[in-house]
């Protein structure tokens, strides 16, 4: 986005390099962010360690079942925060080629 | 910061270029006027076509709506609740499509906008410089930021405008382009706000600073061709801006850029000095607000991170316990954090990060050694908020920073040991705490019953069990009870707080300030946070930096709150801390100047004769106070020979009552009482010694006083030379060890050695100057080391009275009991004779006038007390007592 006035001819060059670029990193952050709220990774990292450290035996086997559902509940969040993301990945990635189309479209059946 | 080498550019472009490893600087920004008109014309197409596209969108917006309510009209709900609309063929939703593919276009700008980065990002040229192997071109240009190039481009402005003035004056037109000056560029920088908001902050009127920059740009004439020195400000800027690790270069870089391009007139220099802003100044206001900005950003993150921090004792991991001991004894410096309640901490970064490596290297327990009032808190408060947001290394995530609250534990009336281990073991349990202990050697000194102190007993546990500790104490303490403590370096990893330099000290002060405000609705003036900083530093004793510059601060903040405007001067600060030292403030007030300016006259009022003696004393202070003596020496300091009784102590007394104007700034010691050789323990106290000796005492009540030391030459040879060091360096260790600043005491030596050559040497007619030569040569050396006399700054010899002089001081001497006999309600005069009889009868050569206060004592206040006994003299009376053959009578 350098030269005026050919910015608006620019635009889809821009739209899937600079523009992609940019949006890649939003979805970064994000989603690390989102990751973040759930403390997944920092949740992970304690997998094996027993929950309010109860080390007996019964702690140990419950704390592993516990565990393992909240780590799919955490994973099932974090992963859903991924999609709905996503989904503006795949919508940004989408939208500059559907406007063009409809445009299109609507200049052809003016025609 | 990054190391530019500036050369000439022989090819096309700018004169200058730069270039930093592989990495070569150019700068695309030439005032041409065709450049700058076609930047314009980009910026004004720019702004028109984003007012189009933004019209386009209302238009689709309008659009959208209207072709809904057609397909309402016409299909009913489903038709547009299905979007059908959109999708058919119609003036409407063409228009609509139209005005999304624009709408892209702005949101891709708006993207554009808001990027993380340049292309060539400032804030890693410096780092990119040192590793590039490939080689860059930079145009230093486009590191402007916005108002940066429009403040540049627009000094091409206030250049045409001073040519057409130039023209107007001289009556001559030129077809030549006006040449561009540094006062055009700090003309179009004062439209900046930023660089307005920074003369602000010094109290100067950016209206005041355009009328003389433009008034002497235009006296400075006509100019050829573009100055070499001009062509370096993009490259001094770039620097400035890699100092600050800033990510564009702004206006306010520019203008610290400023000063260094010396214009043949010198004109920015002449204004930058008139208002008083140095380069130093420059620079230290514009890091204050670019490290404003840059705490603004890290509070919002902060804020955005710290919400995932849990604010219970159970953390992410859900392996901690509950700690009802740490709890009760302890403080979750990471919850207060987490809710802002701990001060906002700045100024420790490189030592957290230096903290960091050693946590990472190996065992995690660090003690951070620091004075009082150094950082120690605000690098445990900078901790906790990074613990807060989690912006730590791995060992220290997911855990809770817990203050043991050492007190607590002392006075809980329990076993201190096990409560002690008991609170430690429920650390290392709950295995999310990393426990912080202030003033660690506090616990060296709790000695327990059995014997071990809590200090020992934490290093045992310490290295048996899992848990991190960050302690904190001072060097001296680290030094007497931590450093030879059994395995503690073995346990604890030392971390000495580096000392900040002035300008940190101000940065940390200048961002205190910026909470003050907020708080206490005032404003700073840059010079008074300037003042704060000096003046603490140079009158506070005994506490260190930051932490004394930001008492006052904080003091000047609440009086100004309470004042009609709000603003803290320097003025201000100096009462502040006048107040606190006893120190005069350091602009002379009116009357302090009057009493300088007639010392002698006002001293010979009451000083007998030895005019030289009045008038070094008094040309001493002058020199003092008007600032031109040496700041490491102390005041002034003078050695008063003569025989006993003319009037060495007298002057003391009275530049004491005169100048100080209270007997408590004067300290008078009989050096005969430091004789012996316990003489120095005597003056200095001892390490083991509950009280301060007098002097000690006294220099830390009172910094600004006078010390009179008489019979200097009876003091123990140590005293002497102790005062070698006193009268070079102006500093004083007692015996336990404090540093005591005299830089602010007048010190006044009397003493009689040579008394005997100057009674000879006046008797023999020898000048007074003369004796003075013959006593250095031939008779002070016996008493005092050559190098000591030097110290002084004057010695003077004292003349023995003359009978005038003793009847003048016999005068003196019954003017005071006219006073106490007024105070009685009786007015008595005394004639001539009187004051004749007490003059022959009581001055001994031997002893001076001294005996004249006994004399009259004995005789006259005899006399006198017989009378008011007797009634003769009562309230009301006004009396004259006489001398009439050898007795007193009243008249």
């Amino acid at each position: 986005m350098q030269n005026f006035p050919l910015n608006l001819l620019t635009l889809p060059i821009w739209w899937y390099t600079r523009g992609l670029t940019m949006v890649w990193r939003w979805y970064k952050r994000r989603t690390n962010f989102a990751l973040q709220s759930t403390g997944l990774a920092l949740f992970a990292r304690h997998m094996w360690e027993p929950l309010y450290q109860d080390y007996t035996r019964s702690g140990r086997i419950l704390s592993f079942f516990l565990r393992i559902a909240v780590l799919l509940y955490k994973t099932l969040v974090s992963g859903l925060s991924l999609v709905y993301y996503g989904l503006f990945l795949v919508v940004y990635a989408c939208l500059l080629p559907a406007v063009l189309v409809m445009i299109i479209f609507q200049i052809l059946n003016h025609a | 910061m990054l190391e530019l080498n500036i050369e000439k550019n022989s090819g096309q472009g700018w004169p200058m270029k730069a270039a930093s490893g592989k990495i070569a600087f150019v700068f695309g920004g030439n005032l041409e006027a065709d450049r700058v008109s076609k930047e314009r014309l980009k910026v004004f197409l720019e702004n028109t076509l984003l007012a189009v596209l933004w019209s386009l969108l209302v238009l689709g917006i309008l659009s959208l709506a209207a072709a809904a309510y057609l397909g309402f009209n016409a299909w009913g709900m489903a038709y547009v609740t299905e979007g059908k609309f959109l999708f058919e063929s119609s003036s409407y939703a063409f228009v609509f499509w139209i005005s999304m593919l624009t709408n892209l276009y702005l949101w891709a700008k708006y993207m554009e906008k808001n990027a993380d980065g340049r292309d060539a990002d400032l804030a890693s040229l410096e780092e990119r410089s040192w590793q590039q192997v490939k080689e860059e071109t930079v145009d230093v240009y486009e590191l402007f930021d916005k108002p940066a190039k429009k403040a540049w481009n627009n000094s091409l402005k206030f250049a045409q405008k001073r040519q057409r003035d130039l023209e107007k004056l001289f009556n001559e037109k030129s077809n030549e382009a006006p040449q561009i000056l540094a006062t055009d560029l700090l003309l179009s920088l004062l439209e900046n706000t930023s660089v307005a908001s920074l003369f602000y902050r010094i109290g100067v009127s950016v209206k005041d600073v355009a009328e003389v920059v433009k008034n002497y740009s235009l006296l400075a004439g006509k100019h050829r061709g573009l100055m070499e020195n001009f062509a370096q400000i993009p490259f001094s800027a770039l620097q400035e801006a890699s100092k600050l690790h800033n990510k564009a270069i702004d206006p306010l870089m520019l203008l610290c850029a400023l000063p260094s391009c010396i214009d043949d007139e010198h004109i920015i220099q002449a204004v930058f000095l008139n208002i008083n802003l140095s380069q130093e100044k420059l620079e230290n206001i514009a890091s204050w607000l670019f490290h404003l900005k840059l705490l603004g950003e890290d509070l919002r993150l902060f804020s955005r991170l710290s919400k995932f921090k849990p604010d219970s004792d159970i953390n992410t991991g859900l392996t901690s316990v509950p700690t009802v001991f740490l709890d009760r004894y302890g403080q979750d410096l990471t919850r207060l954090a987490k809710y802002a309640r701990l001060p906002v901490a700045l100024g420790r970064a490189h030592d957290l990060k230096e903290m960091f490596k050693i946590a990472t290297a190996g065992s995690g327990n660090i003690v951070v050694k620091g004075d009082v009032g150094s950082g120690r808190t605000t690098l445990i408060n900078e901790l906790a908020y990074k613990m807060a947001s989690e912006q730590v290394p791995s060992i220290y995530q997911d855990k809770r920073l817990v203050k043991l609250e050492i007190s607590g534990i002392l006075g809980s009336g329990q076993k201190t040991e096990s409560l002690l281990v008991q609170t430690l073991k429920e650390a290392v349990f709950s295995g999310n705490i990393i426990l912080v202990i202030e003033d660690i050697h506090e616990l060296a000194k709790a000695v327990t019953a059995s014997g071990l102190s809590l200090l020992d007993i934490l290093i045992n546990f310490l290295q048996s069990h899992q848990l991190t500790v960050i302690a904190t104490t001072s060097v001296e303490d680290y030094t007497e009870h931590l450093r030879d403590a059994p395995n503690f370096e073995q346990v604890f990893n030392p971390y000495e707080l580096r000392h900040l330099s002035r300008n940190e000290i101000l940065l940390a002060c200048c961002i205190r300030c910026s909470l003050l405000e907020a708080h206490n609705d005032c404003l700073f003036k840059y010079q008074a946070i300037e003042q704060a900083v000096d003046l603490s530093d140079i009158y506070i004793r005994g506490q260190n930096q930051p932490q004394k510059a930001i008492a006052v601060l904080v003091e000047a903040a609440a009086r100004a709150k309470q004042a009609p405007h709000k603003i803290v001067t320097e003025t201000l600060i100096q009462e502040i801390i006048s107040e606190k030292t006893h120190i005069p403030a350091q602009t002379l007030k009116e009357d302090e100047t009057e009493k300088l300016l007639h010392l002698e006259e006002l001293m010979g009022r009451r000083v007998i004769g030895q005019r030289a003696a009045v008038t070094a004393v008094a040309e001493g202070l002058r020199r003092a106070r008007s600032g031109l003596a040496s700041g490491a020496r102390p005041l002034a300091s003078f050695l008063f020979l003569g025989p006993t009784g003319v009037g060495k102590t007298e002057i003391a007394r009275t530049l004491a009552d005169i100048y100080f104007g209270e007997d408590r700034f004067l300290l008078r010691l009989d050096m005969s009482e430091y004789h012996g050789p316990d003489g120095i323990t005597k003056l200095l106290g001892r390490s083991d010694m509950d009280n301060d000796t007098p002097i000690v005492r006294h220099i830390k009540n009172y910094p600004f006083c006078l010390l009179l030391l008489d019979e200097f030459e009876k003091a123990s040879p140590e005293i002497t030379n102790l005062f070698l060091q006193i009268l070079e360096d102006g500093r004083l260790t007692s015996g336990k060890g404090e540093v005591l600043d005299l830089t602010h005491t007048l010190i006044i030596a009397t003493s009689n050695a040579g008394s005997t050559d100057i009674q000879d040497g006046i008797r023999q007619g020898l000048s007074i100057d003369r004796i003075k030569t013959r006593l250095f040569n031939q008779t002070l050396n016996k008493f005092f080391p050559p190098e000591l006399l030097n110290r002084f700054d004057a010695v003077v010899v004292f003349s023995p009275l003359t009978q005038d002089e003793i009847e003048q001081v016999s005068l003196l001497q019954l003017q005071a009991l006219q006073k106490e006999l007024l105070q009685k309600g009786v007015k008595a005069n005394f004639t001539i004779n009187v004051a004749r009889d007490v003059a022959q009868n009581a001055y001994d050569p031997a002893l001076g006038a001294r005996p004249i206060r006994r004399y009259i004592q004995d005789h006259l206040e005899a006399f006198v007390a017989k009378l008011l006994l007797q009634k003769k003299l009562k309230r009301g009376s006004i009396v004259t007592i006489d001398l009439v053959d050898g007795e007193y009578r009243l008249g």
